[in-house]
């Protein structure tokens, strides 16, 4: 039985010419394999001028939102989402004149995450936005965030006037000093880096960190552990309150504050000075109270059965 | 956001709008507000609701027949039929005052403002001996915590179920917290430090909850 020619000349070549084999593979899985992903996007463009302080409001099943203030009067909103998804929305068109404000929202069929949207809008901007499980960073915005997801994670680097972040078990990282802050995840974990004039930050069982410089800060989760590492000013006030996570406060050597503490039926470890705790009401758990300095600040924690830690901090505290 | 910030339409301002009172410019201010804020939009939803019930009610409600004749038994015969109208209308206006007020405040409160007190006890905590603080604060945030359940579990096939695990998982960990919260007040009911600490404990559970429902779809 002889083989067609056709065939054997085929083989021939493959078998004599192996990279050529290997490269004419690889371009044609390229070729395959990138034609469907380039028809399965379709971007996003969206740009108009809009007022300095403009509400700005994004919604729906993106993967990915990134957030950008710059120094322009106008928002641009870019990006790539599935075909099959649906990218609506709008800018508010008052009679004349720049917008006060736009809505978008991405609508998927499966309702999985997926697209990446970039929003540019005015430094002084109020933005809100609402995903399932998302990737949100914002940076450079000093207007207003409002940022809301289950899941992912929350990553806000500026200091935005207000700055409300809600999630279920979403990571949430702020690096900067908002003014007013609130903080709010299940199980995720919160950072809040360089202080805040009045900041809230709770949780149920994600760890709480802490550093910098507070007017007003409130802490408070049900499990999760809780790091401090900074100031309270004069006047300011911490509270902290948790059922079982463990609290761990690293305040500077020249604090001025009225501290009491109390733990249920936890323990208190001071090592920012000498004063011991003593045993608590009943005799169960540990009480701690003291002037530190002048006094002025006020520092206030509760804990049902967690252990707090207390000692003097070393870092170079950022002032807002 | 919170309505405190001044951007934020107050809550009388708001009210207005419901009610056509706003002049022209602020309507408009109001209205741009409503269209970019979730939060004062659902405030909006529930004070329009509001009033649309308010409406259904009937514009009289005769009482049964025979209460009437009880109460007719029992005042006094030498006041006139119309002093006694005039009474049971206040009554009755009062009555109205109570239940619409108690109406407003469930619909339009904040979570984080519960104030108002529920007089049943809770049943299935009710067994342990609370001092009376916690049980206040017990009655308070139950009322609250049950109807956001309730609500939650007719219309929890609209959620995703990674999600509703997510949120259970967190449930049962305040759950335990407030349980020995609980335990701990009932065996040391002087503690006014428990007290807050259960509160608190309430309050991580309402925010899940609160959170939860905002992640259903509007209906």
């Amino acid at each position: 039985m002889t083989r067609p020619y056709a065939i054997t000349f085929v083989r021939r070549v493959f078998v004599s010419f192996p990279v050529l084999y290997r490269v004419l593979g690889v371009a044609l899985f390229g070729v395959l394999g990138a034609a469907p992903s380039a028809e399965c996007q379709q971007a996003v463009d969206m740009r108009r001028a809009v007022t300095a302080t403009a509400s700005i409001r994004v919604s729906g099943s993106f993967a990915e939102l990134h957030i950008r203030g710059w120094t322009r009067d106008s928002v641009a909103i870019t990006g790539t989402v599935p075909s099959d998804a649906h990218f609506g929305g709008g800018f508010l068109t008052p009679a004349g004149g720049a917008s006060p404000g736009a809505k978008f929202f991405l609508e998927s069929p499966t309702g999985v995450p997926s697209g990446v949207l970039e929003l540019r809008v005015p430094v002084g901007a109020r933005v809100w936005a609402k995903a399932g499980s998302a990737t949100i960073d914002a940076e450079g915005v000093t207007g207003g965030l409002d940022l809301n997801v289950i899941g992912g994670s929350v990553h806000v680097t500026g200091s935005p006037r207000e700055l409300t972040v809600e999630a279920m078990d979403a990571a949430i990282a702020v690096e900067g000093a908002p003014p007013w802050a609130r903080l709010k995840t299940a199980s995720g974990d919160v950072i809040l880096g360089a202080g805040s004039e009045d900041a809230a930050v709770t949780t149920v069982s994600g760890d709480i960190r802490i550093a910098g410089k507070y007017e007003r800060l409130r802490i408070s989760s049900v499990t999760g552990p809780v790091g401090f590492n900074g100031d309270i000013v004069r006047g300011g006030s911490l509270d902290i309150d948790t059922h079982s996570g463990t609290v761990d406060l690293r305040f500077t050597p020249k604090i001025s504050a009225d501290v009491d503490i109390a733990t249920m039926s936890g323990q208190i470890e001071n090592a920012f000075n000498k004063r011991a705790p003593i045993a608590g009401r009943e005799g169960r758990g540990q009480e701690l109270a003291f002037m530190a300095g002048n006094g002025g600040a006020r520092i206030y924690v509760r804990s049902f059965k967690g252990n707090v830690k207390l000692s003097q901090s070393f870092l170079k505290i950022v002032s807002f | 956001m919170t309505r405190d910030h001044q951007s934020h339409p107050s809550f009388e301002q708001l009210g207005d709008f419901v009610d056509g009172r706003l002049a022209p410019a602020s309507r408009l201010e109001v209205e741009t507000h409503l269209a970019l804020c979730s939060h004062c939009a659902r405030d909006r939803d529930r004070l329009e609701a509001l009033l649309d019930q308010s409406r259904a009610l009937p514009a009289a409600i005769e009482p049964p027949t025979e209460l009437w004749t009880a109460v007719q038994q029992r005042i006094v015969p030498a006041r006139s039929l119309g002093m006694r109208n005039a009474w049971l209308l206040a009554a009755a206006a009062l009555l109205l005052v109570a239940v619409s007020s108690a109406v407003t405040a469930l619909l339009v409160r904040r979570p984080q403002n519960v104030a108002i007190r529920h007089e049943q006890a809770p049943a299935p905590t009710a067994v342990l001996r609370l001092p009376v603080a916690a049980r206040a604060v017990d009655a308070d945030y139950q009322a609250v915590i049950r109807e956001l359940d309730e609500s939650l579990a007719q219309r929890r096939d609209q959620l995703a179920p990674e999600t509703i695990a997510k949120v259970e998982a967190s449930l049962r960990v305040v759950d335990q917290a407030i349980g020995e919260a609980r335990r701990a007040l009932a065996a040391d009911p002087a503690n006014r430090d428990l007290v807050d600490l259960l509160a608190a404990s309430y309050e991580r559970k309402l925010e899940l909850l609160r959170r939860a429902s905002e992640l259903l779809p509007a209906t």
